[in-house]
């Protein structure tokens, strides 16, 4: 589980997240939604503890890890998982060096590869492989690490139609199978209706509403999320 | 007729900017290499050359090795740990490697120093200060330009010191490499620490067939072939290591990030990157030490016009390279075709050691019908256009590549040719960067000794070339006087250009 509680984080005087407070259940996939500059990317980074929230606190799993402007856990200590906008991949390891990267190791860096479909690419590098491959590869390096909860930035953000219909399918089937707590972060409202049980909508740093889709179409509670309802069609 | 040379305009361009490659570099080792034959091999016939070319690859190697390792982890530490000052400790420890570096070792000279420093080892210790900062800040600008979300990606699941082991310093490799290769070609290339420090090396007995008793330019010209063959070899190295690496990826990001906290490691870090920095300008206070003992009373005697001859062709020949980097610099950015031929000659006759430029220079322009550009500065700026354009060319590359190519794509679409688009949005977009490069191309003429020590004219002698003349017979402190006035020249110029490039950026 993920809990938020009065969140802000301020850079260079200027408030980028103000009193964020919510939390994810241990099976749930909440959507944070909301337009480029709202703060969606910010707020991963304070879970992930790359980033120390001036105000409020984080807990993963029952731990205090952030604390008034204090990373208590360092981020490769919260056993979190992360599939980045860009992908991340580093260019001089292979397929397998990332997932050992990550500390899988041989029977489960073979399983991991079967499962997302790289079995016989384990030994290309990323510049070997198309962009549905390394979307691949950014996922099973997430989970090479059995982490304790999954982040995705903006997973679907850079790719076609039909490669993001596969993804989709992939990214249900592997999260049914997880059962993990996962925050999603996109502007598409129909991606986080795709995958997400609830949805998150931020607004120029705050935290507007939550709740599922269907809430949301019910009760807006701004014109924001009316609007952005609107254009989900 | 109008419309159509309206189109050639960026082909005409580019074929002046390498027209004055051409002029500058490539003809001067055409002639070294057609000359060679006429001459006979016989003194490439007995081994004792082939044995001094050894030593001398020998020592660039031990120099390039040395620079890997201090350069290295000073580059990935200044340029991404919480080291306290690292700006500062940056500055100071880069300060050298615009000096020459025959001036390092007059100042560890007049410091209190072992037996030693007259020997091989001593050369690699005062060579490796004077090139290190070269892999420092090449290391250091490619760990900033490294996408921040890679170390994240890696820092999920492993320690900071880890991550800059695996991911890091793998990903910043291609510019330590760089770095090594432009070590070796400055060590192979250097003049004055073997000339100083008593070391033989191959290009001093070029030199000596050039300056000194046993005169004879054809022999040069023989001795300088293994040379080339060297600058052929590094040019290849070059050649892999940039192959297929766009000039964005090798360039400048600017986006904030924490730094790399070192945890408890961060004070002995602290330390070793001070002590580093403080042992690099070490040599200027020996300088400084000997100055006191009357040299700056005597200095006005023995300056003369040599800042004048430094600066003026310094600086008209850093004009002429930036004008040149910026229609090469942008072909290069935009992949236009010829512009890598034009580049590969560039860093080919930055790589070949300069006594081989030397001698090509002299067979070419030092003719009757040619005097006129012989025996005045202009010789001067023809030899820092041979052996430096490479600097500003890849500096406004690199700046140029970062920017949309749509900018200029805009302009001309609306009917914009060549030159205006580059007038009204290249340079005006890039103005820093031109200035950055300028600047650099201005520094690294000031600091040359190497190339023009065998051409230039009477009563034209840069301040470089009177100090290392007179460090044989004239008085110490004026020596060390003298000496600091040319890192007075480079210190006033770096700041100069950073008032400038900090107004630019306003």
């Amino acid at each position: 589980m993920i809990e938020l509680q009065g969140v802000s984080v301020s850079m260079h005087s200027h408030e980028i997240l103000h009193h964020v407070t919510f939390s994810v259940g241990a099976e749930e996939v909440l959507a944070i939604v909301g337009p480029s500059g709202s703060g969606k990317s910010t707020l991963l980074r304070v879970v992930l503890g790359f980033i120390a929230p001036s105000h409020g606190s984080v807990d993963i799993g029952g731990v205090r890890v952030s604390n008034e402007g204090r990373v208590v856990v360092h981020p490769e200590e919260r056993h979190l998982a992360m599939v980045f906008q860009d992908l991340a991949l580093w260019p001089h390891m292979t397929v397998r060096e990332h997932l050992q990267f990550a500390h899988a190791a041989g029977p489960r860096t073979e399983m991991l590869l079967q499962r997302v479909g790289l079995a016989g690419k384990r030994d290309r590098r990323p510049s070997q492989l198309s962009g549905g491959e390394r979307q691949r590869v950014a996922l099973a390096r997430a989970l090479a690490a059995d982490p304790r909860a999954l982040l995705l930035d903006e997973p679907l953000s850079n790719v076609d139609v039909l490669l993001r219909r596969e993804l989709i399918a992939l990214l249900r089937e592997v999260l049914a199978e997880r059962q993990l707590p996962v925050l999603l972060v996109t502007h598409d409202l129909r991606e986080a209706g795709a995958l997400a049980d609830r949805v998150a909508v931020m607004d120029a740093g705050r935290l507007v509403q939550i709740g599922t889709i269907a809430e949301l179409q019910a009760r807006p509670a701004t014109r924001f999320v009316e609007a952005l309802l609107a254009d989900r069609g | 007729m109008g419309r159509a040379l309206k189109r050639a305009e960026e082909h005409l361009a580019l074929a002046g900017a390498g027209f004055v490659i051409c002029a500058t570099a490539l003809l001067p080792l055409v002639a070294v290499v057609a000359g060679a034959p006429l001459s006979g091999f016989a003194p490439l016939a007995s081994a004792s050359p082939w044995l001094l070319l050894l030593r001398s690859c020998a020592l660039a190697a031990a120099v390039t090795a040395c620079a890997l390792l201090l350069g290295v982890p000073l580059g990935m530490l200044l340029g991404r740990a919480n080291i306290p000052g690292k700006r500062a400790a940056l500055l100071l420890h880069a300060l050298p490697a615009f000096l020459p570096p025959f001036l390092l070792a007059l100042g560890w000279f007049y410091l209190p120093h072992p037996d030693a420093l007259f020997s091989s080892v001593g050369a690699i210790g005062v060579e490796t200060f004077a090139f290190a900062p070269i892999v420092t800040a090449l290391v250091a600008l490619a760990v900033q330009a490294i996408d921040p979300s890679m170390e994240e990606a890696g820092r999920l699941s492993a320690p900071p010191w880890k991550v800059a082991v695996r991911i890091v310093l793998p990903v910043a490799w291609p510019a330590a490499a760089l770095g090594a290769l432009l070590v070796f070609a400055l060590s192979l290339s250097e003049l004055g620490v073997p000339m100083f420090l008593r070391i033989r090396a191959y290009p001093a007995a070029v030199f000596s067939r050039l300056g000194a008793i046993d005169y004879s330019p054809g022999e040069a010209a023989v001795l300088a072939m293994p040379l080339i063959a060297v600058a052929l070899a590094l040019l290849a190295v070059e050649r892999s290591i940039g192959a297929g690496r766009s000039f964005a990826v090798l360039g400048l990001r600017s986006e904030e990030r924490a730094a790399l906290n070192l945890g408890r490691f961060r004070w002995t870090a602290t330390v070793i990157c001070w002590a580093a920095a403080v042992a690099s300008v070490l040599p200027i206070a020996g300088l400084a030490r000997m100055a006191l003992r009357g040299g700056f009373a005597q200095i006005g005697d023995w300056l003369g016009a040599g800042i004048g001859n430094s600066v003026v062709p310094a600086a008209l020949a850093a004009t002429l390279l930036t004008a040149v980097g910026l229609i090469l610099g942008r072909s290069m950015a935009r992949g236009r075709p010829g512009s890598g031929w034009f580049d590969a000659l560039a860093v080919f006759a930055f790589v070949t050691p300069a006594a081989v430029l030397g001698v090509g220079i002299i067979d070419v322009w030092n003719r009757p019908a040619t005097h006129a550009v012989y025996r005045t500065v202009a010789i001067l700026v023809i030899g820092f256009a041979a052996r430096y354009a490479v600097i500003p060319a890849r500096a406004i590359a690199v700046a140029i590549a970062q920017g949309s190519p749509h900018l200029e794509e805009a302009a001309a679409v609306q009917g914009a040719g060549f030159f205006l688009r580059l007038r009204r949005i290249v340079v005006p977009l890039h103005g820093r960067a031109l200035l950055g490069a300028w600047l650099l191309a201005f520094v690294f003429c000031l600091r040359d000794l190497e190339t023009v020590i065998l051409f230039y004219p009477p009563g034209s002698a840069p301040l470089t070339v009177r100090i290392l003349t007179l460090e044989a017979n004239g008085a110490p402190p004026v020596v060390a006087a003298l000496s600091l006035v040319q890192c007075g020249m480079v210190a006033a110029a770096i700041a100069a250009g950073a008032v400038a490039l900090a107004g630019a950026r306003r």
